[in-house]
């Protein structure tokens, strides 16, 4: 559902709705040209998805976060990226991007100008006798994306986290606003490595609208989407291991994942399954061996996992350390509108996957994990829950596959589209507008770009060495975030 | 030892360099120019080529260059030149204990996985005497992934900087090597060629485990 709204208004109008039991899954704006610039509010209650639309004369707006909080990082990105400003909202520092230019915004349609400024890093601003700030990254000591924080710490515990991101800012935005006839998975696919599928499903989504896929490749879709998840939640569990520095289950962890990476490479030709989904079916088939292989392999991995899983919970100094570390309450994951497994370990019980079927997945019987001790353990045995889930929704699509053709050629229509899956780390959104033949707007809002926020307040209270551990159990995307 | 063999899309001699396969490339890695050439340093291996044509089919790929220009292949003559030995002088202070600092430029994170991934117990780099050190003043070698974004160039070129000389520069991945598809987004230039000197180019998107050890140990001459 779309609904204009006068700028003024708009606040009132998004306040109203989340009194009605919705949810703000993104803000953006849209350059002007031969459409007016203007603000998209995109919300969701359950299966209903609501645009709120509002043309701005000038380069400022009312600020709505004064009365909505999680919007403000919203905001903060659009004065950045659009540079348009709300009134209202203190300014804090960058959100991604170090530098700005002069008279200019890297969303501009116009030629990007080559001078630029660069923008100082602030502080937490905390100070006091006994109180240090430690800055950290945005080179780490594993072999992981790069980010900034910095520990405003008084002893070991820390009092604030500040998360400096944007290292891996490529202005994938930018580079998708291309002919609408152009295919651009190939690029969609590279936004997060270890979310390729989601991130490709989630565009094919919002290329097809509202038709239909061919039964067969909807099947096929959930395997592949299913096996990442499960790729990807088992590099946690063994990374949680490894920063526990419990080696033993954390190397069977990898092995694990070893496994299925090379299942992926069997079945989809590529070990991180890109290339696998396009809009309007899927590009690789899978045969009857590869079928038997599949349900063997995974029958497997749901054992070895159990042996994994009873390893570590049978190790008090593996509990002490996890129990009740990083503890992200129920009513900061609502104030922040955490999304995914982390949500799902704070109480929230809230899945795409669920609330909103797409593809086979309203006729897989399925269960939301959910948990509410909102510690890593939790996330840890959320995550776990989910593989087993994920195994048994991959069990039923093969057993319901049938054959039939891969795709049909769709292309992208004019106006507005829509994309929303539930990534390994959430709800993961594309959303299209299309004006004259061309994608005028590319808005990807990347799970993480929530949950870091959710970080930032499940660690105060929380001693320096937890940190990597914390971090690890939300297990952010950088290069999603930063885009 | 290890069995890493990728394929690589070339065309046979029926090829009427008609320039379908170049326009449906999605990262520019086919060009047609006195024949057809494929620049493996940009080539994803998505083979979506493949899928537009039947004159192209695959062939195996090399696993690493030392060149920038040899990954810019027209024959299969050219794929024979590629894997080469590191000169003695620059291996010398190495020895046979090669220390790797890994650094990211802003990559996707599909490279850091697979990096991660040799020091699995499949791979377990460390009994070919490669090891991934936490620091890059412990490091012998810069193992780089991403396009080197803007925000990032300022702090790649401290790490490089404080690596102690003598160093080598790996290129791994596609996004390394020329920038790949994020070429003409807010990165510098085209590869991070353009802000330190690379040694060893390990093309793929992203490079299978396998590959980034076999390419170092080809490349330092430790196995043939």
């Amino acid at each position: 559902m779309c609904a204009d709204i006068e700028i003024c208004n708009l606040r009132d109008a998004v306040v109203r709705y989340i009194e009605d039991g919705f949810g703000v899954i993104c803000m953006y704006a849209i350059e002007p040209g031969e459409v007016p610039r203007s603000l998209q509010v995109i919300m969701r209650k359950g299966e209903d998805i609501v645009r709120l639309s509002s043309d701005i004369d000038g380069r400022s707006y009312p600020s709505l976060a004064i009365s909505i909080p999680e919007l403000r990082f919203y905001e903060r990105e659009i004065s950045e990226m659009n540079g348009i400003t709300s009134i209202g909202l203190p300014v804090f520092g960058p959100q991604r991007i170090m530098w700005r230019y002069k008279d200019a915004y890297p969303l501009q349609k116009a030629e990007l100008p080559r001078d630029r400024i660069s923008v100082p890093m602030l502080g937490n601003g905390i100070q006091g006798e006994g109180v240090f700030e430690i800055p950290v990254g945005p080179v780490h000591a594993g072999v992981i994306e790069p980010g900034h924080f910095r520990f405003s710490v008084a002893g070991e515990p820390m009092l604030k986290v500040k998360a400096h991101l944007g290292f891996t800012h490529r202005g994938i935005e930018r580079l998708l606003e291309t002919s609408a006839d152009k295919d651009n998975t190939r690029i969609i696919e590279r936004i997060s490595g270890d979310t390729a599928v989601a991130n490709s499903l989630a565009y094919a989504h919002a290329v097809e609208g509202e038709r239909e896929v061919p039964y067969r490749a909807k099947l096929m879709r959930v395997i592949f989407a299913e096996l990442e998840r499960v790729h990807c939640h088992l590099n946690d569990i063994s990374g949680i291991a490894q920063d526990t520095a419990f080696v033993v289950p954390s190397a069977l962890g990898a092995g694990i994942r070893e496994k299925v990476l090379r299942l992926n490479e069997e079945i989809g030709g590529h070990r991180y399954l890109m290339g696998t989904i396009i809009p309007g079916g899927v590009r690789k088939d899978i045969s009857d061996d590869d079928i038997e292989a599949i349900d063997k392999r995974i029958m497997k991995m749901r054992f070895d996992l159990e042996e994994l899983m009873e390893m570590m919970s049978s190790s008090t100094t593996f509990t002490d350390r996890v129990e009740t570390t990083g503890i992200l309450t129920h009513e900061d994951a609502m104030a922040v509108r955490a999304v995914g497994p982390v949500a799902r370990a704070s109480g929230v019980v809230s899945d795409v996957r669920k609330d909103r079927p797409y593809d086979a997945y309203n006729t897989l019987g399925m269960k939301v994990v959910s948990s509410d001790k909102c510690d890593v353990l939790s996330r840890l045995k959320v995550k776990a829950g989910e593989i087993t889930e994920s195994a048994s929704m991959i069990n039923q699509c093969l057993n319901h596959m049938e054959d039939g053709p891969l795709f049909e050629k769709v292309s992208l229509r004019e106006g507005f589209s829509f994309g929303l899956v539930e990534a390994p780390r959430g709800e993961l959104m594309h959303a299209l507008h299309v004006v004259n033949g061309k994608v005028w707007r590319h808005k990807i809002r990347d799970p993480s770009f929530i949950n870091w926020n959710a970080l930032e307040l499940a660690l105060p209270g929380n001693i320096v060495p937890d940190f990597p551990l914390i971090n690890k159990s939300f297990n952010l995307s950088y290069s999603g975030n930063d885009l | 030892m290890i069995d890493a063999i990728i394929e690589m899309p070339m065309v046979d001699e029926k090829c009427d360099r008609c320039g379908k396969c170049v326009r449906n490339c999605a990262s520019g890695a086919l060009f047609i120019k006195d024949g057809w050439s494929i620049d493996l340093g940009k080539c994803i291996l998505c083979y979506d080529c493949m899928d537009s044509c039947d004159h192209i089919f695959p062939v195996p790929a090399p696993h690493y260059a030392l060149n920038r220009k040899d990954l810019v292949i027209s024959s299969s003559e050219d794929i024979k030149k590629c894997e080469t030995e590191l000169s003695k002088d620059k291996t010398k202070r190495i020895g046979k204990s090669v220390f790797i600092r890994e650094l990211d430029t802003g990559s996707c994170n599909a490279c850091e996985s697979e990096i991660n991934c040799t020091s699995n117990k499949y791979y377990d780099l460390e009994r070919f005497g490669l090891r991934i050190v936490s620091s890059p003043r412990h490091a012998d070698v810069i193992l780089v992934t991403g396009p080197m974004t803007r925000n990032m160039s300022a702090a790649a070129k401290k790490v490089y900087d404080a690596v102690p000389d003598d160093k080598l520069v790996i290129a791994c991945g596609a996004c390394a090597i020329s920038g790949g598809l994020f070429a003409g987004g807010d990165v510098m230039g085209n590869g991070i060629e353009d802000t330190f000197p690379v040694d060893i180019f390990i093309p793929g998107c992203p490079p299978s485990p396998e590959r980034i050890i076999v390419s170092v140990l080809k490349a330092f001459g430790f196995i043939h």
